[in-house]
């Protein structure tokens, strides 16, 4: 019976032990991870550019103890936060050419990277990464976590040092070993094809014949159109108009992410440190409770099992261990109090964080909104010149008074 | 004489206050009324500027050139004022339009494509039709510009919130003015290269790069393409376009169509299109 106690006392000290560990994600990225540079600056005819989809916001937690202090909101936050910081680390590395975060999939885009927030919660962040190029050759899907350590959330600067950097390293590092690994031809072969797909998109009749698909879905040059074909240089006349409206956009990323760079970073390191010490807390209160009542298991199980003279002689000790039991459950019972306390700060900084970051994503949301929409306009009105000009220009197309007389609006395709 | 003396204090006074009455009483224009005003100024010299191509072609027919050029400039006209249509339209929608030439359909709507201010008949050739329709795509293009201008100013003039209160370095209040001599084809594909030393603050820009940085961190990277001609204003260098909104400005006798020549002339000098 002693060593069936002593078992049970062991057990829940190893238990009380680990339940207070916070859980780490896995594949967690190396740390200190430093972002590949070039030995040289690299010729235009080497850079691609890069299109950053908003993220996805994911799923919040359905545990209601992994749920606290976390909202919608923050969320929608970090879906617009993370692709422009992941912007800024590709940026300087010097590996790209122009890189923007983009609302929708960009048709045009030469290297598009699309992501999913799986979990973020101030600790811990993992993210889904997929990057697919203009040739829709995906060229990976992985999964990026890393748990911050303390001191990684107070050496931050807006752009160039986040508190999960080695995790935006990790992703600009495997973007940079892919493209590295591509030939000069496919480069230039991904750079013609988002070129013409976003020709076909604004003149589908001019550019309908210039890529194919293979079977996989995978686009494919047929040919090339001349460098002095007038409706090519139409469209990228377009073109320009497009690329700096994304750029007018991003420009209010920028700003967004300024606005949301201080009080987001305060949220994560004040989230931690409620997390720990309230982690802290609830161990040392499961440690004391648990050894209250292995206290008092002990002197229950002294009393039985010994005999009569031993028992009585010690019955001082027994008396002794169940009080120490008892206060010692009653401390731990205290303790939890404490850390309900910083449960409660974490609901409060979501809360708090919440309501500064809703408006900042309406705002910048609003605005996207309305550029895109207003752009849009413009894109069907441009569409339906540029199929008059090439009926016009190469009569391949009969010309029908309702091609001329067609108001823009009856034109629906979005680009 | 002091009697003619206080007649003249008088009329003096008079005189004084009648003229200082105006400017101090003058409200300001709103923009619906300047947009309303500058559709109404530019349609009218638009209308003089064809019954004075059609005079003179009663007398001597004109060249194919001369010709080319008329319809180049009514084409840019019409861009113009359709521009400005659509900007009063965004005002107060169709009800806005009223008292202005501007082309609205059964639904209210604003009509942006078949505002065709050629002359009927006047066009034969499906090149110059095509020609027409490019002039038309340039002066959309044009309009384009011009609000993303307008959307650059004003984030230039934003402070993020953040940065009103703290140290952070300024990043996107200090655009680049758009530079319009840039050109993309299809074998000139031009980027910036933004690299980054140990101290991580290094930016270069191709020459003739169409993807420029414009500050830490930050990324200008579009240029506009011309949509006609060179902008600056000596007459030396006119365009066909400034140069007939040059001409048309000096000819005008209207001082409120005049000013409008004249203010488009120098913004379609100076690049504002």
């Amino acid at each position: 019976m002693r060593k069936f106690s002593q078992y049970i006392i062991t057990a829940l000290l190893i238990f009380s032990l680990v339940s207070g560990c916070a859980t780490i994600p896995r594949n967690q990225v190396g740390e200190q991870v430093e972002p590949l540079i070039p030995a040289h600056e690299l010729n235009d005819a080497e850079l691609l550019n890069v299109s950053i989809r908003i993220f996805d916001p994911g799923e919040l937690p359905t545990d209601p103890d992994k749920r606290r202090g976390l909202a919608p909101e923050i969320r929608e936050a970090e879906a617009r936060f993370a692709p422009i910081h992941l912007k800024h680390t590709l940026q300087r590395t010097g590996y790209w050419g122009a890189v923007r975060v983009v609302p929708d999939d960009d048709i045009g885009a030469e290297l598009l990277i699309r992501g999913k927030i799986v979990l973020s919660d101030g600790e811990s962040v993992v993210l889904e990464i997929e990057a697919l190029d203009a040739r829709n050759r995906v060229w990976y899907r992985r999964t990026y976590a890393e748990t911050a350590r303390l001191e990684e959330y107070y050496n931050i600067e807006p752009e160039k040092e986040d508190t999960f950097q080695d995790l935006f390293n990790s992703i600009t590092n495997d973007l940079i070993i892919f493209k590295n690994n591509l030939s000069p031809a496919e480069i230039s072969e991904i750079r013609h094809v988002a070129l013409l797909k976003y020709a076909q998109l604004m003149a589908p009749d001019a550019f309908s014949n210039y890529l194919g698909m293979g079977p996989d879905g995978h686009l494919s040059l047929l040919r090339l159109p001349s460098d002095q074909d007038p409706m090519l240089a139409r469209v990228n006349l377009v073109k320009v108009r497009d690329d700096m409206l994304v750029d007018t956009i991003n420009d209010y990323y920028d700003i967004y992410y300024q606005d949301l760079w201080e009080p987001y970073s305060s949220w994560r390191r004040f989230r931690q440190e409620e997390v720990t010490a309230m982690r802290e807390l609830e161990r040392e209160a499961l440690a004391k409770q648990l050894l209250g009542i292995a206290a008092i298991a002990g002197a229950i199980a002294l009393g039985v099992a010994t005999d009569y003279e031993t028992s009585i002689r010690t019955q001082p000790l027994q008396q002794v261990m169940i009080a120490g039991g008892a206060y010692s459950m009653y401390s731990g019972y205290q303790t939890r109090q404490e850390s309900k306390i910083n449960q409660d700060a974490i609901e409060e900084l979501g809360i708090s964080f919440s309501s500064e970051a809703e408006p900042l994503v309406l705002e910048v949301e609003g605005k996207s909104i309305r550029l895109t929409g207003s752009a849009e306009q413009q894109y069907a009105k441009w569409r339906n010149m540029l199929r008059q000009l090439y009926a016009r220009e190469t009569g391949l197309i009969p010309l029908s008074e309702q091609i001329d007389s067609a108001p823009p609006a009856a034109e629906n395709t979005q680009p | 004489m002091s009697r003619y003396l206080k007649y003249l204090i008088i009329v003096v006074l008079s005189v004084t206050l009648f003229c200082a009455m105006p400017a101090a009483a003058a409200p300001p224009q709103s923009a619906e009324q300047q947009l309303r005003q500058s559709i109404n100024s530019l349609y009218k010299a638009r209308v003089n500027i064809i019954n004075n191509h059609l005079e003179r072609g009663k007398d001597l027919p004109p060249s194919a050139t001369q010709e080319s050029d008329f319809r180049l400039f009514l084409s840019y006209l019409d861009g113009r004022i359709l521009y400005y249509c659509e900007q009063l339209f965004s005002y107060g929608g169709s009800e806005s339009l009223n008292g202005t030439p501007c082309p609205i359909d059964a639904d209210g709507s604003l009509i942006t494509s078949s505002y065709s201010t050629l002359p009927p008949g006047k066009i034969k050739t499906e090149e110059e039709k095509a020609a027409a329709l490019d002039n038309e795509l340039q002066a959309s293009l044009g309009a384009f510009d011009d609000m993303l201008l307008k959307e650059q100013e004003q984030i230039a003039a934003t402070v993020p919130k953040q940065r009103e209160s703290s140290s952070y370095q300024q990043v996107s209040g200090n655009k680049e003015g758009v530079n319009r001599d840039g050109q993309s084809g299809m074998g000139n594909h031009q980027k910036t290269a933004s690299g980054s030393t140990a101290d991580g603050n290094r930016q270069t820009t191709k020459p003739g790069s169409t993807n420029r940085g414009t500050g830490a961190g930050s990324t200008r990277q579009t240029r506009i393409p011309p949509t006609s001609g060179n902008k600056d204003l000596s007459q030396s260098d006119d365009d066909i376009v400034a140069k007939q909104l040059r001409e048309a400005a000096e000819q005008e006798t209207d001082p409120e169509v005049k000013a409008k020549l004249w203010e488009e002339y120098e913004n379609y000098k100076q690049g504002v299109n």
